[in-house]
């Protein structure tokens, strides 16, 4: 790694894990340009557990990408943990990424061909660093998969792969774990499993949690939702009850 | 990166298997050709005959730079076409040479090619050259005149002993002698068969009695070897240039010893080992380049069926740059599993060439394969090397791939826009090719040949670059065509083919080069050979043909004899030689003829302006039509040219004529082509007969002088020698379509198990398993159109320009028959990869297969 890199990992801790300030995203041109995001300026804490809803269309997903560097925003500005994404190449991007931000999808977490194991370990071996044989254990354990570690994904039911995911994404320590859509894939049961999961890591580890969902039960587990309509942030509402949220949400949609 | 790469090829093994099986083809082929290269250039011809030889003063077998010329600019040499006939140096020089103190004997040796009584074909020497292996009479005593010594094998094979006579047939017409003795030698020498006849007699025998071809130097006990070799050397620097023209390039007098002595026991083997080294790594190049093709394919597929965990591995933190280095590292993995199986079959493969090389006589007696490691090396890197190249594009794809791709759909959908990269490539090359196809109007023969080998590749490499605006048009013509009377499944054909050319175009592309490839190298040939009969026929007004070849070729008393016999009305011999035209860089042999003045009696040249009775004397040549146009000479017009043993030359043109094709593009007159060629004699003599002269009566008094054809069969033959050149391209064709075969299947096997969702889809909307297969052969029809198509137009386009450069019409001869079986293959390739594909596809369960993730 440079000596950038290293300045990025030493930075003074900030006192947003992600920020965001007037940012805009615009997919195409001309006629065709689908405006994603028009101006979403939000701070996230760091030891909180954001819920971004919406109505599908509404750019929460555009949000996601945005707010944790996968993509870049055409205007405004993304700092994550205290640095700015703008003008940061794709590898530094990609290496800040790597060292701050985590990551659970809706599918398709996890590296076929790797093992459980492998696949937790995969950001740490990409960055170049041996991992820690008993802080990956300890991982594995928190999420509750101490004894899945040489499974393939294919072995795996959907519950354990998101844990797999979420195991991954806490790996790196990041400042930050972005769950796209986390339940979205599962039964209910195991889809609250992974919800009090994503609970507990933050109370209990002080991680800090953005997790996009349209699903008013999963919004509640946050400690604050954020309700974004047509590409721009319409309310936020403090300590949800999934009835509170479901009430928001039929309003928005109404 | 290794494990992850490790890792996606164990899970994806069947992806990676056209690219292993093509890796693994390239390595064998490499390898193989390694081997034959390497066995032939170390073939070291070994020192037999010279065996008690400590030194020998010989001439180079290249173009030399002289003294005249000045110094050899930085890094400037000559060319490598080496001079075919034997360089003779002056005889004088061995007074010179053993004058030296310390040299016992300084031979000129001169050899003779003599046919003995048994059929046999024997070198005849000097008996002064009997020192060199060294020979010693085991009986009788050394040859007067009118005698030779036979070794002791020959001997006891003829039944000859002292005192009795032999038959011999030599350049200069059958002779028979009395033997004088029996000489044997100590090995190795005494291996060979000798025969040696009185020095003065070899020298008369030969076409230029001042001139040898070596001489050897045998020292005296006890003398002072570097001494020696410095007098030698200084000798040679005194002598300076000994052909012609001293500011001219030329073979230089050299001396030689040890190992190096072996080439001048045999000059022919040396020039098998040139053409074998050329043919195998043609052969190897080619292997290597077609892999690339292949293996670019496969990773170009496997890289966008995997976008989503590429996607993937870029979300949880992979650079570009691990991306880049993780497709890199999968290639060498598939490079090196497929080297460390092929390598080794590479060494097996090398008989196989061998044996078929052997057959096909392009192999020196008695060679044997040297199992060295550099040919593994070789193979090993050529894996590794062309797979890296062929994965570099897909490596920089899979670079570019967007950590969001991870969700699957990408917002905003890309468009398939060719990059202009792709257009500036493809356009250049199409543009290059036609370029080259204009330049090579003019070039005739062996140039011709090589230039449509350039263009062809040129047009591939074009074609290649804009496959997808290609496939984009052939599917928008092909397809119109198709839906007229194809119903819903031609439709969807349509459909697909026109949204996704990318698909089309990855196995079109490959069919069209194929097609191209082969029916160009195959019909050249036929065009070859369909132009030599012609111009043969044209030329050969004599009613015989008499060849020489297994009489030690045919003298002037044999000529005399025949044109006496009764109903003989004229006959002429003629000498097969050749010369060097060119730039002193690059020159390149042509085939050319010593004629006399009656030859036009019996051959009909077709003289276009001037007159062949001029060509007589050392200044003259007769140039064929289309090689006089592309120097842009014409008669009255000088030439520089080096005749067939490397001796500069300036001649007059005193004749353009049409009918060279299959004898020579130059005519020069008898004498000359006779001084300067290895064998001093005539290849054919043609007779015409007189009017009501009895044919079968002259045809049996010919026998006697050699093998005799009349002119239908004479005709035959040249037919038969034209076609036997087709047996390296039968060779390297056999080649391509494998690596077609395997290109196309994986490419298609590739394609259609990407549309299993598709297909799914398909039938769980009511397309019954009949009318999927249905579309699908829609589909393969375009793809069959466009690749047959293509590669038909490219091959026409460039036979035509050689044919042009050959006959000076567009008349390309395509045989009918041999076109269809091309096309048939191709077909039948495609066809039997897309059945092969569907049935995968169509096996499983549409209900799974529609819920199921990449």
């Amino acid at each position: 790694m440079g000596k950038r890199a290293t300045g990025v990992l030493e930075a003074p801790s900030a006192t947003t894990a992600v920020s965001l300030d007037g940012v805009t995203k615009v997919y195409g041109r001309g006629n065709e340009a689908v405006h994603a995001l028009r101006g979403v300026s939000v701070d996230i804490r760091p030891g909180s557990f954001t819920a971004v809803m919406g109505p599908s269309g509404s750019g929460k997903s555009t949000f996601l990408h945005c707010a944790a560097g996968l993509d870049r925003p055409t205007g405004g500005r993304v700092a994550l943990a205290g640095t700015d994404i703008a003008g940061l190449s794709e590898t530094k991007l990609t290496e800040l990424r790597r060292t701050r931000v985590g990551f659970v999808f809706q599918a398709f977490n996890l590296v076929p061909s790797l093992t459980a194991e492998q696949n937790v370990t995969l950001p740490l071996r990409l960055a170049g660093q041996r991992p820690d044989k008993r802080w990956v254990h300890e991982v594995m354990s928190r999420v509750g998969l101490g004894d899945r570690a040489k499974h393939r994904p294919g072995q795996l039911s959907g519950g354990q792969q998101q844990r797999v995911a979420i195991a991954r994404a806490l790996v790196t320590r990041p400042d930050v774990l972005f769950a796209d859509e986390p339940t979205g894939a599962l039964d209910t049961r195991t889809g609250r499993e992974v919800l009090a999961l994503l609970r507990e890591v933050v109370d209990q580890y002080g991680h800090t949690v953005v997790m996009v969902t349209h699903d008013p039960v999963a919004a509640s587990y946050a400690d604050r939702v954020l309700f974004l309509a047509d590409g721009t942030l319409v309310d936020t509402l403090e300590q949800p009850t999934a009835d509170a949220v479901a009430d928001r949400m039929i309003h928005m949609e109404g | 990166m290794l494990r992850l790469a490790l890792g996606t090829l164990r899970t994806r093994i069947a992806g990676f298997a056209g690219a292993f099986l093509a890796v693994l083809l390239a390595a064998v082929l490499v390898t193989g050709a390694g081997v034959l290269m390497e066995s032939a250039l170390r073939a070291h011809t070994p020192v037999e005959r010279l065996d008690g030889t400590d030194f020998a003063v010989a001439a180079s077998r290249h173009l030399e730079r002289t003294p005249a010329m000045g110094k050899a600019k930085d890094g400037e040499t000559l060319t490598e076409d080496a001079p075919k006939e034997t360089a003779r140096i002056p005889a004088d020089l061995a007074a010179r040479v053993a004058a030296v103190p310390g040299v016992q004997a300084a031979v000129a040796d001169r050899t003779v090619p003599v046919v003995l009584p048994d059929g046999s074909t024997v070198e005849a020497h000097g008996w002064d050259s009997a020192q060199l292996a060294p020979y010693r009479l085991t009986a009788g005593q050394a040859p007067a005149a009118g005698q030779a010594v036979l070794d002791q094998a020959t001997a006891a094979r003829l039944g000859a002993v002292p005192g009795g006579t032999v038959q011999l047939a030599t350049p200069a017409g059958a002779r028979t002698v009395t033997v004088s003795g029996i000489a044997g030698a100590p090995a190795p020498a005494g291996a060979k068969s000798a025969v040696f006849l009185p020095a003065d007699q070899t020298a008369a025998l030969s076409a230029v009695p001042d001139r040898a071809d070596f001489v050897g130097v045998v020292l005296a006990p006890g003398a002072d070897r570097d001494a020696v070799r410095r007098a030698l050397d200084g000798i040679v620097r005194d002598a300076g240039p000994q052909f012609g023209d001293p500011a001219r390039p030329q073979p230089k007098l050299q001396v030689l010893s040890g190992g190096s002595l072996g080439r001048l026991e045999a000059p022919a083997v040396t020039g098998m080992q040139d053409a074998t080294t050329a043919v195998a790594s043609t052969f190897g190049g080619f292997a290597a380049t077609a892999a690339i093709f292949v293996v670019a394919g496969t990773f170009g597929f496997s890289v966008t069926r995997r976008t989503r965990e590429i996607g993937l591995l870029r979300a949880v933190g992979a650079t570009p740059g691990q991306i880049r280095r993780m497709v890199s590292a999968e290639a060498l993995l598939v490079a090196l599993a497929a080297a460390g199986i092929g390598t080794p079959l590479g060494y097996l493969f090398a008989r196989v060439l061998k044996a078929l090389f052997g057959h096909a006589g392009a192999l020196p007696p008695g060679f044997a394969l040297h199992d060295g490691w550099i040919p593994a090396v070789v193979g090993i890197g050529a894996a590794v090397l062309t797979t890296q190249v062929a994965a570099l594009a897909a490596a920089f794809r899979a670079a570019k791939v967007k950590p969001t791709e991870v969700f699957g759909a990408t917002p905003g959908k890309r468009r398939i826009v060719v990059p202009a990269l792709r257009w500036l490539f493809g356009l250049g090359g199409i543009g290059g090719g036609i370029a080259l196809l204009i330049v090579s109007l003019h070039l005739s023969g062996d140039d011709g040949a090589s230039a449509s080998v350039g263009i062809v590749f040129t047009f591939m490499f074009g074609v290649g670059m804009l496959g997808r605006p290609i496939a984009r048009l052939g599917v928008a013509l092909v397809g119109r065509l198709t839906t007229l009377f194809g119903g819903a499944p031609a439709q969807l054909a349509r459909a697909n083919g026109a949204s996704d050319p990318a698909r089309i175009s990855a196995v079109a592309t490959p069919i069209a080069l194929t097609v191209a490839f082969v029916c160009t190298v195959l019909f050249l040939n036929t065009t070859v050979a369909t132009e030599t009969v012609a111009q043969s026929k044209a030329r050969t007004t004599a009613e015989f043909v008499v060849d020489g070849a297994d009489r030690a070729g045919l003298g002037a008393d044999a000529v005399a004899r025949i044109a006496g016999l009764p109903g003989v009305a004229s006959a002429s011999g003629t000498v097969a030689t050749t010369v060097l035209d060119g730039s002193a860089s690059d020159a390149t042999v042509a085939d050319a003829r010593g004629i006399g003045p009656e030859t036009a009696r019996v051959l009909d040249l077709g003289v276009r302006s001037g007159d062949l009775a001029q060509l007589t004397g050392d200044g003259t040549v007769a140039v064929g039509k289309l090689r006089a146009d592309g120097m842009g000479k014409d008669v009255g017009d000088r030439v520089r040219l080096w005749l067939g043993d490397g001796t500069p030359v300036s001649l007059r043109i005193v004749a353009v004529y049409d009918h060279g094709f299959g004898f020579g593009d130059f005519l020069l007159p008898r004498d000359v082509a006779l001084r300067h060629s290895t064998v001093g004699a005539y290849d054919k003599v043609y007779v015409s007969t007189a009017p009501g002269a009895d044919k079968a009566a002259v045809a049996r008094a010919l026998a006697v002088e050699g093998h005799v054809l009349d002119r239908g069969a004479y005709l035959g033959e040249v037919r038969h020698d034209a076609d036997r050149d087709a047996w390296a391209s039968a060779l390297l064709l056999g080649v391509i379509g494998l690596f077609t075969a395997i290109g196309v299947v994986n490419t298609m096997v590739m394609a259609t198990g990407r549309r299993g969702r598709e297909f799914a889809v398909l039938r769980l909307s009511g397309t019954t398993r009949r009318q999927a297969f249905a579309m699908l052969r829609h589909e393969l029809a375009v793809v069959a159109a466009i690749g047959i198509g293509l590669g038909t137009a490219i091959a026409w386009v460039t036979l035509g320009a050689f044919s042009h450069g050959i006959t000076g019409t567009w008349a390309p001869d395509l045989p009918v028959g041999r076109y269809l079986a091309v096309a048939g293959g191709a077909l039948a390739i495609t066809y039997a990869a897309s059945v092969l594909s569907a049935r995968t596809v169509l096996r499983d369960d549409p209900v799974a297969a529609i819920g199921a993730r990449e």
